[in-house]
């Protein structure tokens, strides 16, 4: 049922945020425990809001700018799922075999095909994530899918209909009241203004899934977690876009792909253990759109190769130094202190990774680069992740492995924010596949 | 060893001929069994791209020619794909022309289109 104003309910779980996270946390308690009743509060409304927006603003200093982070935090039903692109696959291995996340790599590659149902995906995105190039011991072909699953219009029935599941939008979350180990209250503002209509929520548990910049905002401002690094090790995805030429061997590529498919995207990488191994990190080559056929010299041998335009996207290793925080002076709408940012980008690093791959993929025959055209040009892909990062102890992580709150006993976090490393796949499928491990977890232990 | 005699004989006759690539398309492989010519002109053609012509313009084209032979990749039969794939799968990355290549590869492009050209 869709509310008009927040009622007096105590509700089994509520969920603070309507974008992929919240909604596939709702979704999957819900179905589990039919008795539940839960609650979504979403600050924007069915439809994006002026004044929603003006509340996702923030403070940036580093390599990206303020009017950057606004547009990957849409304040509306479906959260940054009614902008974003839909590219999927499947995160790389590297982070676990490298001991950075706290969960073996199967309990998130189990929830990948839920994932995928949930987003509307191919089989294939489970099924045969990654294969090698024949030829080749290092190098993977690992494709994307699109298909750009907008969770309003998908859950907007659902939610209007279910009787299990209420949705408050137009009310953002502002504070969550403690009492010892526990989320006793929860503050909601009319996102629109009017502090007359604001109330305190209670519930049994509380998951927080405002995006990679809301949770940590929402758990400064609530004064939780001081002890533990909240907003730290903020991380995107650095995207180079057309700085260079790759060109693949034809048939190479076609055995491992099979004939053109719609929403498919070609994308090469190196191995997680190759990475492991090399200190590298994962990054992610995929082709443009416009590509050709020529022939070239492959290793002695006149090959057609398949040609064009790359967009490098890769990990960036968690920084403490990259984090989100209050600004001093400066207030959003309802008041709050707006999200300071600070976010550099390493680009020896992202050099050492192309020229690591290039060299691979040159020596294997099956392919080649081009050189770096000009420096290296940096931008965001609006993934905005760790800054929430699970982990195994609270000196070094905001969430334990079941991600709930350490300090809290009932409060979790759903979001790429609690990935403590990122690979360098985009982050949505994975984020949802660990919402769906979250809501089996509510469910169990409900 | 024959095969450094041939290798020697090869250095002899890059200086005899000041690396001339026409006196060098044609050399006497003494290295296995009988006296062989090796006929660099038709072996090296299937690998020969004038697109190449200007890689590696500082190497000789006697010192291509040996680094080659050296280490098998150019024989009496041809090119000998295997050993080039051995090498290159070790080798350092050049670059010419804005595009990256393993430096073997490179060379026997690099000597094919100074010899076929
Ligand atoms: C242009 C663009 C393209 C993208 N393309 C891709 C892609 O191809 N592949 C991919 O994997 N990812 C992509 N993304 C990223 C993707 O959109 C996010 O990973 C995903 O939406 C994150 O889901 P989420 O639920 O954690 O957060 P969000 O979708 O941001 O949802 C958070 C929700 O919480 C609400 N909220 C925040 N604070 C409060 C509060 N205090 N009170 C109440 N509600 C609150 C917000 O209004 C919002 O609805 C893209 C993003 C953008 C902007």
């Amino acid at each position: 049922m869709i509310l008009d104003e927040p009622t007096g309910e105590t509700y089994d779980v509520l969920i603070i945020g309507s974008g992929p996270a919240g909604l596939t946390t709702a979704k999957i308690y819900a179905e589990k425990v039919p008795s539940a009743r839960v609650l979504i509060i979403e600050s924007g409304a069915p439809r994006v809001l002026h004044h929603a927006a003006g509340l996702s603003k923030v403070v940036a200093s580093g390599d990206l700018a303020s009017d950057y982070y606004p547009a990957h935090a849409q304040r509306t039903l479906g959260g940054t799922s009614t902008v974003w692109t839909g590219l999927c696959t499947e995160m790389e291995k590297r982070a676990f075999l490298a001991g950075e996340w706290p969960i073996q790599y199967k309990e998130l590659a189990s929830k990948y095909q839920e994932a995928a149902l949930i987003l509307d995906l191919p089989s294939e995105v489970y099924e045969k994530p990654s294969v090698l190039l024949p030829g080749s011991t290092h190098i993977l072909y690992k494709p994307f899918y699109r298909r750009a699953t907008r969770f309003a219009k998908k859950y907007r029935s659902w939610l209007e209909t279910s009787p299990q599941v209420d949705l408050l939008p137009g009310y953002t979350v502002v504070g969550l009241g403690v009492g010892g180990r526990l989320v006793e209250t929860v503050r909601v503002e009319p996102t629109a203004g009017g502090g007359a209509n604001s109330a305190s929520l209670k519930a049994m548990r509380v998951v927080l899934a405002c995006g990679g910049i809301g949770n940590p905002r929402l758990l400064l401002l609530s004064e939780i977690g001081a002890k533990t690094p909240v907003g730290r090790y903020f991380m995107d995805h650095p995207h180079m876009y057309q700085a260079f030429l790759l060109s693949v061997d034809r048939d190479a590529l076609v055995q491992v792909s099979g004939p053109p498919q719609r929403g498919r995207i070609d994308a090469f990488q190196l191995t997680s253990e190759y990475c492991v191994e090399h200190g590298l990190l994962s990054s992610s080559f995929q082709f443009m759109k416009g590509l050709a056929e020529r022939l070239e010299m492959l290793r002695g041998r006149r090959r057609v190769t398949r040609f064009g335009q790359v967009i490098l996207r890769s990990e960036m290793k968690a920084s403490p130094n990259n984090r989100v925080t209050l600004s001093n002076d400066r207030r959003d709408a309802l008041g709050q202190p707006m999200a300071a940012i600070h976010l550099d980008f390493d680009r020896g690093q992202i050099r050492r990774e192309f020229d690591q791959f290039s060299r691979v993929l040159v020596r294997s025959g099956l392919g080649r680069t081009s050189e770096l055209r000009g420096g290296i040009q940096l931008t965001g892909g609006g993934h905005l992740m760790g800054t929430t990062r699970m982990g195994t102890s609270p000196t070094d992580s905001v969430v334990n492995a079941d991600c709930r709150l350490w300090d809290l006993d009932n409060a979790y976090v759903a979001g790429s924010s609690v990935f403590p490393a990122s690979g360098s796949a985009n982050p949505t499928i994975s984020l949802v596949a660990l919402a769906v491990r979250l809501g089996g977890h509510l469910a169990e232990t409900a | 060893m024959n095969r450094r005699r041939f290798l020697i004989s090869l250095g002899l006759l890059g200086i005899g001929c000041l690396g001339g690539v026409s006196a060098i398309s044609r050399l006497r492989w003494e290295g296995f069994g009988q006296p062989k010519e090796l006929d660099l002109l038709s072996k090296l053609s299937p690998v020969a791209d004038p697109h190449f012509s200007g890689a590696l313009e500082r190497v000789a084209t006697t010192e291509l020619l040996q680094s080659l032979v050296a280490r098998g990749v150019l024989t009496p039969s041809g090119v000998d794909f295997d050993r080039l794939a051995l090498a290159c799968s070790s080798d350092e990355i050049e670059s010419f022309a804005s595009r990256r290549y393993a430096r073997t590869e490179l060379e026997l492009y690099a000597l094919a289109a100074r010899i076929v050209a």
